[in-house]
């Protein structure tokens, strides 16, 4: 649905039709038509896009960062290790919504801004993640042999530990575009994520909440829509952490 | 106390930190403060620099912020830029209405979820386990501002049983407010009409506030009971012939009581964002609707004040879970 959307629906996302506003769902428009006439099915279909865009390039930029900085932090000496984890402390008490709500306000609203701001909190996470683990394998015995072998620190890093390492970071950024998606429709709902006319999940349940009353549909239909996906990325991490590391169990975030 | 002591640093770089990047993001906005204050259009740029230096604009962008935060600190956050009142009156003012929210919202959580935790341990794998986890996720899944706008059609379009939102009825005059929550200031007062009325509204907001922390507070007492329901001592306690229900009650439930209440006092501080969203869905007078009125006016001293604010109450609360560690187990002391 998010590469094909066209596949999926015949209709315009943003053709407008004022004869038919606010229409009940039908034949014609599953998901019933907007304030402008538009039909909701294809701008929930269109609306895949955007948010899922958003939460997956939000989450790889702050796993990539995080992962990067997490290695370092592992293969570096004890006082570079000690000064850096004060560092991520200090970016996961960020309280993220707060804070990505105000710097997108400042910076300028838009999914954009919204990205950005929640990146700059979140690759701490993977950080931490990424240390531990460093620190779990820095003195398994294969990475001992490579290094008695005299490889170079760099190739161990990149090709002994960091291969290792990976498989709980791919299980929480799985998790973790699940939560992208909530936090980034929530900050649409509010007013700082995507503007219109872009077809956002988040942005369409904000607008639909004005013709709530009497015209349900119209916010009933993006929000499962939030609903659906961010169920099947639980899901599917949960999937993932099955698939990679049999013996973990569902526990607090690192 | 040491553990005060190391964590006070960490709450004074953070406040820091996050009061620095907003302030220096608000100080390079488009548009020149100094040029509206002369008067605009027809200002010659004598009176333009001569307002410059008043508002002390001319000075470095580290000695403003440095004079922002001593004042802040004080409690002087500035002026509106919408109402010209001070930030701090209105900070003080719709406060409370945020906390009643929270406190309820988490209350809420933790009676439900510590609950439906322990039956899930007990009978892992059977069928109240295998309802109990997937409905958690199921949950934990829904964007609780839709959630909210489903609760308001239901509830109050369709069954007409609670009210659309707001802390009281209109018309209802609250009682003198000592706490600054109403569900304790009308007992105070002995007002029971004003007290129905307050729960009528908090109902909802704090239901679907509490959705955040629900599933996670399961999920820990669940793992937590898990970790220990095999010691020894359980062991021991079921040998001496105990009912099940007392082990668990009794004898697990205590133990695991440091991850759980963890859990919940780090859940407070996660709910911070999610009152944002529920004081909009159900207009709650409360900070998070008044900093989402500030976003929408661009009322730059409003939302730096609602950020601090904010970031130093989830710190502290955060700190103070820290605090309780040692009280609740004898082994964390050092």
């Amino acid at each position: 649905m998010m590469i094909a959307p066209s596949v999926f629906t015949r209709r315009d996302p943003n053709a407008i039709e004022f004869l038919s506003r606010l229409r009940p769902p039908s034949l014609a428009h599953p998901f019933g038509t907007d304030e402008n006439g538009r039909d909701l099915w294809a701008r929930v279909v269109y609306g895949a896009r955007p948010t899922l865009a958003a939460a997956v390039s939000l989450i790889v930029v702050a796993a990539a960062l995080g992962s990067v900085v997490g290695l370092l932090i592992g293969a570096a000496g004890r006082a570079a290790d000690e000064w850096l984890m004060r560092v991520t402390e200090l970016f996961l008490a960020f309280p993220q919504i707060v804070w990505a709500l105000a710097f997108a306000t400042v910076v300028g609203r838009g999914l954009v801004s919204c990205v950005v701001a929640l990146a700059i909190t979140w690759w701490a996470q993977y950080a931490r993640l990424m240390r531990g683990q460093v620190l779990v394998y820095r003195e398994k015995e294969f990475i001992l042999t490579a290094r008695a072998l005299g490889q170079r620190q760099w190739r161990i890093l990149l090709f002994h530990l960091l291969p290792n390492c990976l498989s709980p970071v791919l299980v929480k950024a799985t998790i973790d575009v699940s939560l992208a998606i909530l936090l980034l429709a929530a900050l649409s709902f509010l007013g700082v994520g995507a503007q219109p006319p872009l077809p956002e999940w988040g942005a369409m349940v904000t607008i639909g909440r004005k013709y709530l009353l009497d015209y349900p549909w119209y916010a009933t239909f993006p929000g499962l829509a939030i609903f659906v996906t961010v169920l099947s990325f639980n899901v599917l991490g949960e999937r993932v952490r099955d698939v990679l590391d049999p013996k973990s169990r569902i526990g607090e975030r690192p | 106390m040491r553990l005060v002591l190391q964590r006070l640093p960490l709450l004074i770089v953070l406040l820091a930190a996050i009061s620095a990047a907003v302030f220096t993001l608000t100080q390079y906005l488009p548009g020149d403060p100094a040029f509206v204050a002369a008067g605009g259009g027809d200002a010659t740029p004598e009176m333009v620099a001569h307002a410059r230096a008043r508002l002390g604009l001319d000075k470095p962008l580290w000695a403003r912020y440095l004079y922002y935060m001593r004042n802040a600190v004080q409690g002087d956050f500035g002026n509106s830029i919408v109402n010209r009142k001070p930030v701090i009156e209105d900070v003080r003012k719709y406060w409370p209405a945020s906390l009643e929210l929270a406190l309820a919202a988490i209350a809420i959580s933790a009676l439900v979820g510590i609950p439906l935790g322990l039956v899930s341990a007990a009978w892992t794998g059977r069928w109240p386990d295998r309802l109990i986890t997937p409905a958690s996720v199921f949950l934990g899944s829904m964007p609780i501002f839709w959630l909210g706008l489903m609760a308001v059609f239901v509830f109050y379009r369709q069954l007409d049983l609670l009210p659309a939102g707001g802390r009281l009825t209109v018309g209802l005059v609250p009682p003198p407010a000592v706490t600054g929550l109403l569900l304790v200031d009308s007992i105070i007062a002995g007002q029971g009409k004003v007290f129905g009325d307050a729960l009528r509204h908090l109902i909802l907001p704090a239901t679907i506030l509490s959705v955040i922390s629900l599933a996670m507070i399961t999920r820990v007492t669940r793992a937590a009971l898990l970790d220990i329901l095999h010691e020894d001592y359980l062991r021991t306690a079921r040998a001496k012939g105990l009912s099940e229900r007392r082990v668990l009650l009794k004898h697990a439930l205590r133990n695991a009581s440091v991850p759980i209440l963890t859990i919940v006092g780090l859940q407070l501080g996660q709910l911070i964002g999610g009152v944002v969203v529920t004081e909009t869905i159900f207009s709650w007078p409360g900070l998070g609707l008044y900093a989402v009125t500030a976003v929408d006016n661009q009322d730059y001293p409003a939302l730096l004040a609602f950020t601090l604010v904010t970031t130093a109450a989830y710190v502290t609360i955060n700190v103070f879970v820290d605090l309780l560690y040692p009280l609740l187990s004898p082994q964390t002391r050092r």
